[in-house]
């Protein structure tokens, strides 16, 4: 539901100033400003915004690197995700500078003035900048993002089941139709970043999952298209997409799911027979 | 009669997205050409005729017929826009529905007044109460 006040216990409160930690090195000091999200996970109590002071000389050259060394140097209590630090694994997504993307992969030089860090937009909270993404996962389930051959090939005889099993071959052509969706590395940068997901996050599949959907309909190797479409095919799931585009704006991997869904939709519109009929 | 006018004005639709996308689609589609010909055909007559010389102009057949269509497709288009936007910001599910509701029937009333009014000036150019 559309919301035009924070709730209160999402109003942020000025939070704590950390000072700059003090280097033995003698080169000249580039010190950075940090402004970042803090919420304990203590119900009740109002999230706050701590100020950080780092030198950029004393660590890499990412958001990333900067938080990590705000949590090794300054502050130990500071909570995110990370894990490969190099922009697969979609871990480390968060609001930087306004936009959600992955501070692995976001230079902090590309930030004029302090660099402010949030959680993903319209979530809730888990601890600092730790979204909750439960619901998107399970959305994500739903559209069964596995392949559902029509065909069994070359199914195993006598004891050995895999006797006798092949591959399940693709054309170059038929390969490429995959890409532009199976780079996605569900960070949720563009669910998180799309109003309709945000005023209907319950129905609404948003578009990473929407992406997820249009790799598994693209796939010649599936045979579940139908069922697929006809799956998504309510009022909410997948129109409430408007084309506002803000999820190909924020995706960090440069994907385009926005066009996904456009292709979705006009998939959907070809099926045949169906509640056309009586319809003008 | 009421009843029916409603269902064929919004035939039971809330199940699929589909038909809503199509029927948005199909009357933007058909708007287009309608508004072209209503911007091109009338604005030259703005300022020129006399009242009696209009009536007579949306007598004539063709424009009649063209006049019921647009007010048709307008309606229609602007019921299936104001749909996306309660069902965007209105997530309660009895408010939705009454807002539905309400939007609908109101967008069918305006419906039938215009298209009314339309009958009597093309029917009836010269009656007047
Ligand atoms: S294009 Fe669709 S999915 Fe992407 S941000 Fe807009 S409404 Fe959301
Ligand atoms: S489409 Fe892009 S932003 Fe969305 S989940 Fe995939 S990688 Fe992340
Ligand atoms: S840490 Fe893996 S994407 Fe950033």
């Amino acid at each position: 539901m559309a919301q035009l006040f924070l709730p209160a216990n999402s109003r942020i409160k000025r939070g704590k100033h950390w000072a700059l930690p003090t280097t033995s090195s003698a080169k000249r000091v580039r010190v950075k400003d940090f402004k970042v999200y803090r919420w304990n996970g203590v119900k009740g109590e109002r999230p706050r915004l701590d100020r950080y002071k780092l030198d950029l000389n004393s660590c890499g050259p990412m958001v990333l690197d900067g938080l990590i060394a705000i949590k090794n140097k300054i502050d130990s209590t500071l909570t995110f995700r990370r894990s490969c630090r190099e922009g697969v694994c979609g871990s480390c997504a968060m609001n930087i500078d306004g936009t959600n993307t992955l501070a692995c992969t976001k230079p902090m030089a590309s930030v004029r003035g302090s660099i402010k860090v949030y959680p993903l937009p319209h979530c809730s909270v888990i601890k600092d900048l730790v979204a909750n993404l439960d619901g998107s996962y399970r959305q994500l389930a739903t559209i069964e993002p596995w392949l559902q051959a029509a065909t069994e090939v070359g199914k195993g005889k006598g004891k050995d089941k895999s006797k006798g099993m092949r591959e399940r071959k693709q054309t170059p052509q038929a390969r490429a139709a995959l890409d532009g969706s199976y780079e996605c590395i569900l960070c949720f940068c563009c669910s998180t970043s799309c109003p309709s997901y945000w005023w209907n996050p319950d129905k609404y599949l948003g578009p990473a999952v929407l992406l997820q959907a249009y790799r598994w309909l693209m796939d010649s190797r599936d045979g579940a298209e139908q069922k697929r479409l006809r799956a998504l095919a309510d009022p909410f799931k997948l129109y409430r997409c408007h084309t506002i585009m803000n999820c190909t704006n924020a995706c960090p991997k440069g994907l385009n799911p926005a066009k996904a869904i456009a292709e979705i939709k006009k998939m959907v519109a070809k099926k045949p027979k169906d509640t056309l009929q009586g319809y003008l | 009669m009421l009843r029916f006018l409603f269902h064929v004005f919004f035939p039971r639709n809330d199940k699929s997205g589909r038909a809503h996308w199509v029927a948005q689609r199909v009357s933007a589609c058909a708007l287009l050409p309608l508004y072209g010909w209503l911007l091109l055909s009338a604005l030259p007559m703005a300022g020129k005729l006399h009242y009696n010389e209009l009536l007579a102009w949306m007598g004539e057949p063709f424009n009649a017929v063209m006049i019921v269509l647009l007010i048709y497709f307008s309606m229609r288009h602007m019921a299936l826009g104001m749909e996306v936007i309660i069902d965007d910001y209105i997530a309660h599910p009895t408010l939705n529905r009454i807002a539905l509701l309400v939007m609908r029937w109101s967008t069918l009333l305006l419906a039938l007044s215009v298209l009314t009014a339309s009958a009597k000036i093309i029917f009836f150019p010269s009656f007047s109460l």
